[in-house]
């Protein structure tokens, strides 16, 4: 007689084992979606990630006690009603009871990972993967914020493009700043803003004698600006302390 | 004969070979044919209903011939005595001296067919209850057990009600089923007159298929053949809901109707080559098993519900 018992317990930990699958494809999906909405608004991504993690722990766990006999059957019809009775049976012995428990062992045997898993919904997850993954890298790539629209079209803005796990405003030194370099107007704990008309751009404080010949490859021809938060002193070394005067000196020429 | 019946797969064919046989007598009515083979496997009774010349005394008896079971047949009329059926004591004389013995009835055999059941009066049709039920007959102070297999099969007509003796509940809750024979299609209608005009088709010329200890040992069988939590649970509610439903039912079925519906859907398990049972199993044998256990009240009978009807829709 075949230990229908050890068969039943296999087929069952297969089960759970796809419906663990099942549990983290829904949560990439969810953690994409929900990505793809924060991208709108330039939130922290940490938020799906968060979402997604929790509900890949309570999928994990509402699959592990949900899991039931009843459930494979309804993948295998072949086995409908008989592997529920043989469950329902164990311990009893006669020879229509060894019958089936031969016939059920026989038949789980046969059944594996890919006939548990439901393949069209696993198509469809991985398509919506795919769709989701492009979308959100396509957006990512754009630079594409709901809030600059809304500040293009006279709103106002309460936030700026951030990277990956950015927060926050962006500074002229954070090391995620879309502008490049972040060393490069940093000096002590001071800030410095610059303003080139309607165009902010960077100076090389190791070139100052070339700036302005060519800015961002063009030529401004216009007068250029330059305003000063608060004096730098004693915190600036005294080498770094003239090549900053001599720059604001012929800025303000 | 077969000797040796182990598995679903044998009851299936044997059970096969005895429908083959009883088609070169019986035309269609095959549902009946099945479910009084279900009834014989359950060791239960059965009551059959159904209009005069729909083949219902010719199958039993080409049944017990493939079986090889001892068959009498008792015609219901309102001067039969429950005497006539259990059998009387006559003075014998032995060795001289003159002593009561018993003579058996023509209830004392493997298959009984008492044909218009509802023609008889109450106190006979009563005496048939403890044969039926107990599988024995007290007659005065001596008990009489009933040859194996024991099984009854009674008919009554659907029509002409006049002059009869309707069931008692309590007798109708003994029949496992009540089974239904339906007038045969054209085509099988057009068989029956080929058949029987053209040559004489014997019942004796059926050999038996099975033995007694066949029958015992299928008896046994249905009995051993699991049933799953679910099902178990699923043919106990649909019973409790002919006892719920007071908008359509008065009275609902007895445990006995759980027990039969769970009896008969392992009988047609196994006569369908399977070992285990499943719903529709429960399904097709709630109609025979329950239709002669519910009493429908007004409203149902107002908006012309019968029984059948009622239980299709619990079923549902």
């Amino acid at each position: 007689m075949v230990n229908v018992r050890k068969e039943v317990s296999r087929i069952k930990r297969r089960l759970v084992l796809t419906k663990f699958f099942d549990c983290f494809l829904d949560s990439i999906l969810i953690s994409l979606l929900i990505s793809l909405f924060l991208v709108f608004f330039g939130l922290s991504f940490l938020i799906a990630v968060g979402i997604s993690g929790g509900y890949l722990v309570f999928g994990l766990i509402r699959s592990a006690k949900r899991s039931s006999i009843s459930e494979i059957e309804k993948k295998i019809p072949g086995l409908e009603w008989q592997l529920r009775t043989a469950v329902d049976n164990f311990g009893k012995d006669n020879e229509i009871i060894n019958d089936l428990n031969d016939e059920v062992a026989a038949k789980v045997g046969f059944v594996g990972f890919y006939d548990l898993i439901s393949g069209k919904r696993t198509i469809k997850r991985f398509g919506g993967l795919v769709a989701l993954g492009i979308l959100l890298f396509y957006i990512q790539s754009s630079g594409f914020n709901i809030l600059d629209t809304v500040e293009e079209f006279g709103g106002e803005g309460i936030g700026s493009p951030t990277g990956f796990f950015g927060g926050g405003e962006a500074k002229i030194g954070d090391l995620a700043d879309v502008q490049g370099d972040g060393s490069l107007a940093e000096l002590g704990g001071e800030e410095i803003e610059l303003e080139l008309g309607t165009v902010a751009n960077e100076a090389d404080l190791g070139s100052e004698g070339e700036y302005e010949k060519d800015v961002g490859g063009q030529n401004f021809d216009g007068k250029i600006g330059g305003s000063q938060d608060k004096s730098f002193n004693e915190d600036i070394n005294l080498d770094e302390k003239s090549i900053v005067e001599r720059f604001y000196n012929n800025l303000n020429k | 004969m077969i000797s040796n019946l182990k598995s679903s797969e044998d009851v299936k064919s044997i059970i096969d070979e005895v429908l083959s046989h009883i088609g070169y007598i019986v035309v269609g009515q095959e549902e009946v044919i099945k479910q009084t083979i279900i009834s014989i496997l359950c060791g239960a009774n059965a009551l059959l209903e159904g209009y005069p010349g729909l083949a219902k005394t010719l199958t039993v008896n080409s049944l017990s011939k493939l079986m090889d079971l001892k068959f009498s047949r008792i015609q219901g009329t309102p001067d039969l005595m429950p005497s006539d059926i259990i059998g009387t004591h006559i003075l014998e004389e032995k060795n001289g001296k003159r002593e009561f013995s018993f003579q058996q009835g023509p209830l004392f055999s493997n298959i009984v067919l008492m044909d218009e059941i509802n023609r008889a009066t109450p106190k006979t049709q009563s005496a048939l209850l403890e044969a039926m039920q107990e599988k024995q007959v007290t007659v005065g102070t001596q008990v009489f057990k009933m040859d194996k297999p024991f099984f009854v099969l009674a008919t009554q007509n659907p029509v002409e009600q006049e002059g009869t003796y309707p069931l008692p509940e309590a007798q109708c809750d003994r029949f496992l089923f009540k089974i239904r024979s339906q007038y045969p299609k054209f085509d099988e209608e057009v068989e029956i007159v080929n058949r029987f005009t053209e040559e004489e088709r014997e019942i004796d010329s059926l050999k038996p298929v099975l033995g007694k200890e066949n029958i015992i040992n299928l008896q046994k069988m249905v009995r051993q053949v699991p049933v799953a939590n679910d099902i178990k649970h699923y043919a106990v509610d649909l019973v409790n809901k002919t006892r719920n439903h007071k908008e359509l039912i008065e009275f609902g079925a007895s445990p006995r109707a759980s027990l039969g519906l769970l009896m008969a859907s392992k009988a047609k398990a196994l006569i369908e080559g399977r070992n285990y049972v499943n719903k529709e199993d429960i399904n097709e044998m709630a109609l025979p098993v329950l239709r002669h256990r519910i009493i429908l009240n007004f409203e149902a009978e107002r908006n012309n519900f019968d029984a059948d009807a009622v239980i299709k829709y619990l079923l549902k």
